[in-house]
């Protein structure tokens, strides 16, 4: 038997992949095989080792109620919305604690005595590729990863994403003025090579009035993203002001521009580098 | 009406809420939520995906919707498979095999998150979420023959770390 297809096939023999005929095909030819046998041993032993984890059910009876009678027309199409309007923003905190590190500075997230650093490093690229791993792993391929302090918006991944490099870039938006009424906004963005990216960003206030627009590139391992940053006015009656524009950003932070909000003058600076599977 | 098969998916959707929660009450809540809302939601359901798919997704974001709203701080870490050991469930008839495959599954749900990101997606999903190959691949959007594959090199990967790990155990 061919090592490799040996392997394979106890693998999926194992995971009751496999049809009945192709099932008796590779245990025949295993019997007589010491090495094939240990193979097939290492396999068996690893399924054992998680079953518990596999074979976990919830302990009550989970029941799937049905509704004792349909809502109104319009209480439905309501109720659609705010489903919707979850499913697709769906919040979580988990792992932010690059920011966490900027605290041990004396840095928090949305008042700042202390200048924040200026060059991400490799322990906060670390923490936000784990994240997004495990969002990963649990959500499967993602489109987009948007989070700040407090929340995190997803989406999911189509075919026309297959194969994209997940990009990171990070914005950080300060307000100008005296360090005690500086307010600043870090947000993280995880987006594929080329695919154009659009979210509202999260707000405590649920009224968020900032769109963000990204599209990174990568060229030798460096990034260039097509951005831009908008804040929309009073309603139908479009934005009230914009920032956009192209830019290389990297490790060590770039200034995009500036924005006039309210009166007040937003700084927006950002980083940006390749997420590469398990490489930083 | 869509006749959707929530009972017959409810183990694995509790396993993906266990791993987002990590905690089995904050579990099972989570899966109630996508429950209802698979119910409340079944005649939108247009039929782009398997309602497995559907049903999969829909407790991801409920799981990360209870995550919000239980206020877990930003310090939080996603749930280590080897925290887990209080929703485990073993045959009281050996205990010392009991011990040792507790032991195992420790020392394997440790070595998971080292894996190779396409990897531990596939493996993850088959072998702990219990989905079979052909939904992983629904899922992740990839052929049936790249799951296997991925599959395959991550039982690898996580069989010669686990020998390894176990020997320094046993010479300490």
């Amino acid at each position: 038997m061919n090592p490799k297809s040996n392997g394979e096939r106890f693998s999926q023999l194992v995971d009751g992949e496999l049809s009945t005929d192709e099932t008796c095909d590779v245990l025949s030819a295993t019997l007589d095989d010491a090495d094939a046998r240990e193979e097939l041993k290492e396999m068996l032993n690893l399924q054992r080792s998680l079953r518990a984890w596999r074979t976990l059910e919830p302990r009550s009876n989970l029941v799937a109620a049905a509704q004792p009678h349909r809502p109104p027309r319009r209480r439905r199409f309501l109720l659609a919305c705010c489903v919707a309007a979850v499913a697709g923003a769906a919040v979580a905190v988990v792992g932010m604690s690059m920011f966490r590190a900027n605290r041990k500075e004396g840095v928090v997230p949305d008042q700042s005595q202390v200048a924040l650093p200026a060059t991400v490093t490799r322990e906060q690229r670390r923490e936000i590729a784990e994240v997004f791993r495990f969002h990963q792993s649990v959500a499967g391929p993602l489109k987009w990863f948007a989070a700040d302090d407090e929340t995190v918006q997803l989406a999911a991944a189509d075919s026309t994403d297959a194969g994209s490099r997940p990009v990171v870039v990070l914005l950080r938006f300060q307000s100008e003025g005296e360090r005690q009424d500086r307010v600043v906004k870090n947000c993280v963005f995880v987006c594929r090579e080329r695919q154009p990216m659009s979210i509202r960003l999260p707000s405590n206030a649920g009224n968020s009035r900032f769109r963000v627009y990204l599209v990174p590139h990568t060229r030798d391992g460096k990034v260039h993203v097509e951005f831009a940053v908008s804040l929309d006015g009073e309603p139908n009656k479009g934005s009230v002001a914009a920032l956009v524009g192209r830019s290389d950003v990297a490790l060590k932070e770039t200034p995009l521009g500036q924005l006039v909000v309210d009166g007040s003058l937003i700084n927006v600076r950002a980083n940006g580098w390749v997420l590469e599977g398990g490489k930083l | 009406m869509t006749d959707l098969p929530i009972a017959e998916n409810l183990p694995q959707m509790y396993r993906v809420a266990l791993r987002y929660l990590g905690d089995a009450d904050k579990a099972e809540e989570a899966v109630q939520n996508a429950c209802v809302k698979a119910l409340q939601n079944r005649d939108g359901f247009a039929g782009n995906s398997s309602p497995m798919t559907w049903l999969h997704r829909l407790t991801v974001n409920c799981s990360i919707d209870l995550l919000r709203r239980n206020g877990r701080s930003s310090n939080a870490r996603p749930m280590a498979m080897d925290e887990l050991g209080g929703v485990e469930r073993f045959s009281q008839s050996n205990p010392a095999l009991a011990a040792e495959r507790k032991e195992l599954g420790r020392i394997a749900g440790a070595l998971v998150a080292e894996l190779p990101d396409d990897c531990r997606t596939s493996f993850v999903l088959t072998q702990l979420d219990g989905y079979s190959y052909d939904e992983a691949a629904e899922i992740e959007n990839v052929a049936r023959g790249t799951v296997a594959s991925r599959v395959f090199r991550a039982k690898k990967q996580l069989a010669s770390a686990m020998a390894e790990s176990i020997g320094e155990e046993v010479n300490r």
